[in-house]
Protein backbone atom coordinates (compact mmCIF):
# COMPACT_ATOMS: atom_id res chain seq x y z
CA UNK A 1 0.00 0.00 0.00
CA UNK A 2 1.51 3.52 -1.47
CA UNK A 3 1.61 6.01 1.07
CA UNK A 4 -0.84 8.25 0.00
CA UNK A 5 -3.10 5.41 0.00
CA UNK A 6 -2.84 5.07 3.87
CA UNK A 7 -3.07 9.46 4.10
CA UNK A 8 -6.25 9.24 1.98
CA UNK A 9 -7.43 6.33 4.01
CA UNK A 10 -7.25 8.35 7.32
CA UNK A 11 -8.51 11.52 5.95
CA UNK A 12 -12.22 9.50 4.78
CA UNK A 13 -11.91 7.72 8.32
CA UNK A 14 -11.56 11.52 9.79
CA UNK A 15 -14.07 13.31 7.59
CA UNK A 16 -16.61 10.74 8.05
CA UNK A 17 -16.20 10.60 11.83
CA UNK A 18 -16.26 14.18 11.83
CA UNK A 19 -19.99 14.12 9.49
CA UNK A 20 -21.33 11.66 12.18
CA UNK A 21 -20.43 13.25 15.08
CA UNK A 22 -21.67 16.74 13.52
CA UNK A 23 -24.77 15.05 13.31
CA UNK A 24 -25.31 13.55 16.52
CA UNK A 25 -24.81 17.10 17.98
CA UNK A 26 -27.13 18.68 15.71
CA UNK A 27 -30.61 17.32 16.07
CA UNK A 28 -33.16 19.96 14.93
CA UNK A 29 -33.15 18.17 11.34
CA UNK A 30 -33.86 14.66 12.44
CA UNK A 31 -35.02 13.95 15.85
CA UNK A 32 -38.22 13.29 16.89
CA UNK A 33 -40.36 10.43 15.37
CA UNK A 34 -40.57 9.69 11.90
CA UNK A 35 -43.27 11.54 10.09
CA UNK A 36 -43.23 14.18 13.10
CA UNK A 37 -42.75 17.95 12.71
CA UNK A 38 -38.65 18.86 12.78
CA UNK A 39 -37.79 20.83 15.89
CA UNK A 40 -38.16 24.16 14.34
CA UNK A 41 -41.77 22.86 12.94
CA UNK A 42 -43.27 23.00 15.99
CA UNK A 43 -45.03 25.13 17.58
CA UNK A 44 -43.77 27.27 20.72
CA UNK A 45 -45.34 27.06 24.45
CA UNK A 46 -47.35 30.33 24.09
CA UNK A 47 -51.32 30.27 23.25
CA UNK A 48 -51.61 32.83 21.03
CA UNK A 49 -54.34 36.03 20.20
CA UNK A 50 -54.84 37.84 17.07
CA UNK A 51 -56.07 41.22 16.68
CA UNK A 52 -56.30 43.86 14.17
CA UNK A 53 -55.49 47.91 14.48
CA UNK A 54 -55.88 50.34 11.35
CA UNK A 55 -52.93 53.07 11.22
CA UNK A 56 -53.29 56.61 9.50
CA UNK A 57 -50.45 57.83 8.36
CA UNK A 58 -50.61 61.50 7.17
CA UNK A 59 -48.90 63.24 4.09
CA UNK A 60 -48.16 60.46 2.15
CA UNK A 61 -47.59 60.46 -1.44
CA UNK A 62 -49.26 58.11 -3.77
CA UNK A 63 -48.99 58.00 -7.50
CA UNK A 64 -51.93 58.21 -9.85
CA UNK A 65 -52.05 59.01 -13.75
CA UNK B 1 -42.71 56.85 -14.74
CA UNK B 2 -44.64 59.27 -15.16
CA UNK B 3 -48.07 60.64 -13.27
CA UNK B 4 -49.32 62.73 -10.90
CA UNK B 5 -48.56 62.90 -7.09
CA UNK B 6 -51.42 63.16 -4.50
CA UNK B 7 -51.19 63.79 -0.93
CA UNK B 8 -53.16 62.44 1.82
CA UNK B 9 -53.49 60.20 4.35
CA UNK B 10 -52.50 56.65 3.89
CA UNK B 11 -54.42 54.05 6.59
CA UNK B 12 -53.43 50.59 6.45
CA UNK B 13 -54.45 47.62 8.86
CA UNK B 14 -52.77 45.69 10.95
CA UNK B 15 -52.89 42.43 11.82
CA UNK B 16 -50.71 41.32 15.19
CA UNK B 17 -50.44 37.46 16.80
CA UNK B 18 -49.30 37.64 20.34
CA UNK B 19 -48.53 35.23 23.36
CA UNK B 20 -52.31 35.24 25.47
CA UNK B 21 -54.51 34.07 28.21
CA UNK B 22 -56.66 31.25 26.52
CA UNK B 23 -58.90 28.50 27.19
CA UNK B 24 -58.78 25.70 25.19
CA UNK B 25 -63.02 26.27 24.72
CA UNK B 26 -62.36 29.38 22.76
CA UNK B 27 -62.56 29.54 19.17
CA UNK B 28 -59.52 30.03 16.80
CA UNK B 29 -59.40 32.95 14.12
CA UNK B 30 -61.18 32.21 10.88
CA UNK B 31 -58.56 33.80 8.34
CA UNK B 32 -60.60 35.04 5.06
CA UNK B 33 -59.12 36.87 2.08
CA UNK B 34 -60.80 37.15 -1.55
CA UNK B 35 -58.52 37.92 -4.14
CA UNK B 36 -59.91 39.29 -7.40
CA UNK B 37 -57.48 38.57 -10.51
CA UNK B 38 -57.79 40.77 -13.34
CA UNK B 39 -60.28 38.57 -15.93
CA UNK B 40 -60.79 35.96 -13.87
CA UNK B 41 -63.13 34.79 -11.17
CA UNK B 42 -62.68 36.30 -7.91
CA UNK B 43 -60.89 33.67 -5.85
CA UNK B 44 -61.87 33.04 -1.94
CA UNK B 45 -58.86 31.70 0.88
CA UNK B 46 -60.85 30.66 3.73
CA UNK B 47 -58.93 29.04 6.42
CA UNK B 48 -59.08 28.11 10.13
CA UNK B 49 -55.95 29.49 12.47
CA UNK B 50 -54.73 28.58 15.76
CA UNK B 51 -54.74 32.00 17.36
CA UNK B 52 -58.09 32.98 19.45
CA UNK B 53 -59.27 36.71 18.31
CA UNK B 54 -58.55 39.67 21.16
CA UNK B 55 -57.52 37.21 23.59
CA UNK B 56 -56.12 39.10 26.60
CA UNK B 57 -52.41 39.13 26.74
CA UNK B 58 -49.78 37.31 29.06
CA UNK B 59 -49.17 39.84 31.40
CA UNK B 60 -46.05 40.51 33.40
CA UNK B 61 -43.41 39.20 30.10
CA UNK B 62 -41.75 41.38 27.52
CA UNK B 63 -41.96 40.08 24.07
CA UNK B 64 -39.59 40.96 20.93
CA UNK B 65 -41.77 42.72 17.69
CA UNK B 66 -42.01 41.25 14.42
CA UNK B 67 -43.17 43.64 11.72
CA UNK B 68 -43.97 41.35 8.91
CA UNK B 69 -44.38 42.64 5.15
CA UNK B 70 -46.27 40.66 2.19
CA UNK B 71 -45.18 40.99 -1.54
CA UNK B 72 -46.71 42.52 -4.69
CA UNK B 73 -50.64 41.95 -4.39
CA UNK B 74 -50.67 40.28 -0.90
CA UNK B 75 -52.52 40.30 2.18
CA UNK B 76 -51.63 40.44 6.03
CA UNK B 77 -52.76 37.07 6.30
CA UNK B 78 -50.96 35.93 3.86
CA UNK B 79 -48.17 34.20 5.84
CA UNK B 80 -50.97 33.60 8.83
CA UNK B 81 -49.22 30.33 9.77
CA UNK B 82 -45.60 31.87 10.12
CA UNK B 83 -47.44 34.90 12.23
CA UNK B 84 -49.09 32.18 14.85
CA UNK B 85 -45.86 30.06 14.60
CA UNK B 86 -43.73 32.82 15.74
CA UNK B 87 -46.01 34.04 18.57
CA UNK B 88 -46.16 30.59 20.07
CA UNK B 89 -42.37 30.77 20.12
CA UNK B 90 -42.71 34.16 22.34
CA UNK B 91 -43.08 37.09 19.69
CA UNK B 92 -45.71 39.65 18.78
CA UNK B 93 -46.03 39.59 15.28
CA UNK B 94 -47.47 42.56 13.13
CA UNK B 95 -48.05 41.69 9.54
CA UNK B 96 -49.10 45.22 7.70
CA UNK B 97 -51.77 44.62 5.27
CA UNK B 98 -50.20 47.26 2.16
CA UNK B 99 -53.43 47.43 0.08
CA UNK B 100 -51.95 47.30 -3.24
CA UNK B 101 -54.15 49.09 -5.74
CA UNK B 102 -55.46 46.34 -7.60
CA UNK B 103 -54.12 45.26 -11.74
CA UNK B 104 -56.38 45.68 -14.73
CA UNK B 105 -54.09 45.56 -17.26
CA UNK B 106 -50.76 46.87 -17.97
CA UNK B 107 -51.16 51.04 -17.35
CA UNK B 108 -52.60 49.77 -13.65
CA UNK B 109 -50.04 47.26 -13.11
CA UNK B 110 -47.39 49.93 -14.09
CA UNK B 111 -48.58 52.44 -11.48
CA UNK B 112 -49.71 49.82 -8.66
CA UNK B 113 -45.95 48.83 -8.57
CA UNK B 114 -44.65 52.06 -8.83
CA UNK B 115 -46.86 52.80 -5.83
CA UNK B 116 -45.20 49.61 -3.83
CA UNK B 117 -41.76 51.21 -4.63
CA UNK B 118 -41.98 53.73 -3.10
CA UNK B 119 -44.55 53.06 -0.30
CA UNK B 120 -42.91 49.51 1.33
CA UNK B 121 -40.19 51.25 3.32
CA UNK B 122 -42.29 54.30 4.43
CA UNK B 123 -45.46 51.59 5.77
CA UNK B 124 -42.79 49.47 7.29
CA UNK B 125 -40.53 52.18 9.28
CA UNK B 126 -44.00 54.46 9.89
CA UNK B 127 -46.17 51.74 10.97
CA UNK B 128 -43.23 50.29 13.15
CA UNK B 129 -42.68 53.66 14.54
CA UNK B 130 -46.47 53.73 15.59
CA UNK B 131 -46.63 50.81 17.20
CA UNK B 132 -43.31 51.36 19.06
CA UNK B 133 -44.71 54.70 20.55
CA UNK B 134 -47.91 52.89 21.53
CA UNK B 135 -45.92 49.98 23.38
CA UNK B 136 -46.19 51.70 26.59
CA UNK B 137 -48.94 53.48 26.80
CA UNK B 138 -52.21 51.02 25.18
CA UNK B 139 -53.25 47.52 26.48
CA UNK B 140 -53.25 44.66 24.22
CA UNK B 141 -50.55 43.48 22.55
CA UNK B 142 -49.05 46.60 22.94
CA UNK B 143 -48.16 46.43 26.15
CA UNK B 144 -45.88 43.23 25.68
CA UNK B 145 -43.52 44.65 23.65
CA UNK B 146 -39.95 45.13 24.11
CA UNK B 147 -38.98 48.44 22.50
CA UNK B 148 -34.79 47.04 21.96
CA UNK B 149 -36.29 43.69 20.21
CA UNK B 150 -37.40 44.69 16.63
CA UNK B 151 -37.39 42.46 13.73
CA UNK B 152 -38.42 42.52 10.22
CA UNK B 153 -39.84 40.03 7.79
CA UNK B 154 -40.39 40.89 4.37
CA UNK B 155 -41.06 38.39 1.58
CA UNK B 156 -40.73 39.76 -2.36
CA UNK B 157 -41.31 43.57 -2.13
CA UNK B 158 -41.87 43.40 0.86
CA UNK B 159 -37.92 42.35 1.45
CA UNK B 160 -36.93 44.94 -0.63
CA UNK B 161 -38.78 47.32 1.29
CA UNK B 162 -37.23 45.74 4.51
CA UNK B 163 -33.70 46.30 2.98
CA UNK B 164 -34.17 50.38 3.15
CA UNK B 165 -35.89 50.35 6.21
CA UNK B 166 -33.56 48.17 7.74
CA UNK B 167 -30.61 50.72 6.62
CA UNK B 168 -29.54 49.50 3.24
CA UNK B 169 -29.61 52.45 0.62
CA UNK B 170 -31.11 52.34 -2.18
CA UNK B 171 -29.68 53.80 -5.35
CA UNK B 172 -31.75 56.79 -5.65
CA UNK B 173 -30.35 57.64 -9.12
CA UNK B 174 -30.23 54.59 -10.81
CA UNK B 175 -33.54 53.41 -12.76
CA UNK B 176 -35.85 52.46 -11.60
CA UNK B 177 -35.96 54.99 -8.59
CA UNK B 178 -34.01 57.85 -11.15
CA UNK B 179 -37.49 57.85 -12.13
CA UNK B 180 -40.03 58.41 -9.42
CA UNK B 181 -41.51 61.42 -8.34
CA UNK B 182 -38.81 64.14 -6.86
CA UNK B 183 -41.04 64.49 -4.04
CA UNK B 184 -41.76 61.05 -3.29
CA UNK B 185 -38.13 60.09 -3.78
CA UNK B 186 -37.48 62.45 -0.93
CA UNK B 187 -39.95 61.52 1.10
CA UNK B 188 -38.30 58.15 1.07
CA UNK B 189 -34.58 59.64 1.59
CA UNK B 190 -35.86 61.24 4.23
CA UNK B 191 -36.59 58.22 5.98
CA UNK B 192 -33.10 56.16 4.75
CA UNK B 193 -30.94 59.40 6.61
CA UNK B 194 -32.55 58.01 10.47
CA UNK B 195 -31.39 55.48 12.10
CA UNK B 196 -32.87 52.20 11.93
CA UNK B 197 -34.40 50.36 15.19
CA UNK B 198 -34.80 47.67 13.54
CA UNK B 199 -31.94 44.55 15.20
CA UNK B 200 -33.45 41.37 12.89
CA UNK B 201 -34.15 41.61 9.08
CA UNK B 202 -35.21 38.76 6.97
CA UNK B 203 -35.69 39.59 3.48
CA UNK B 204 -37.12 36.68 1.57
CA UNK B 205 -36.92 36.69 -2.22
CA UNK B 206 -36.18 40.35 -1.87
Amino acid sequence: MKKRHIFISILLALGIGAGAVTYAISPTGHEGKIGEAPELGRPGKYQIGTTVRDYVMPGRFTLTT
Amino acid sequence: MSGNLESGNRILSVRFWYPAKTTSKAASENYRHEMKPFGQEPLIINYQGRAIADAAPLSGQKFPIIIMSHGFGGWNTQFSDLGEHLATHGYVVASIDHADQRVEGVPSFLLSFGNVLTSRMLDQRQILNKILGQAALETGPFIQIDPEQVGLIGYSMGGYGALAASGAPYQFDADPMANIPEAAKTAMQNVTKRPSPIDALVAISP
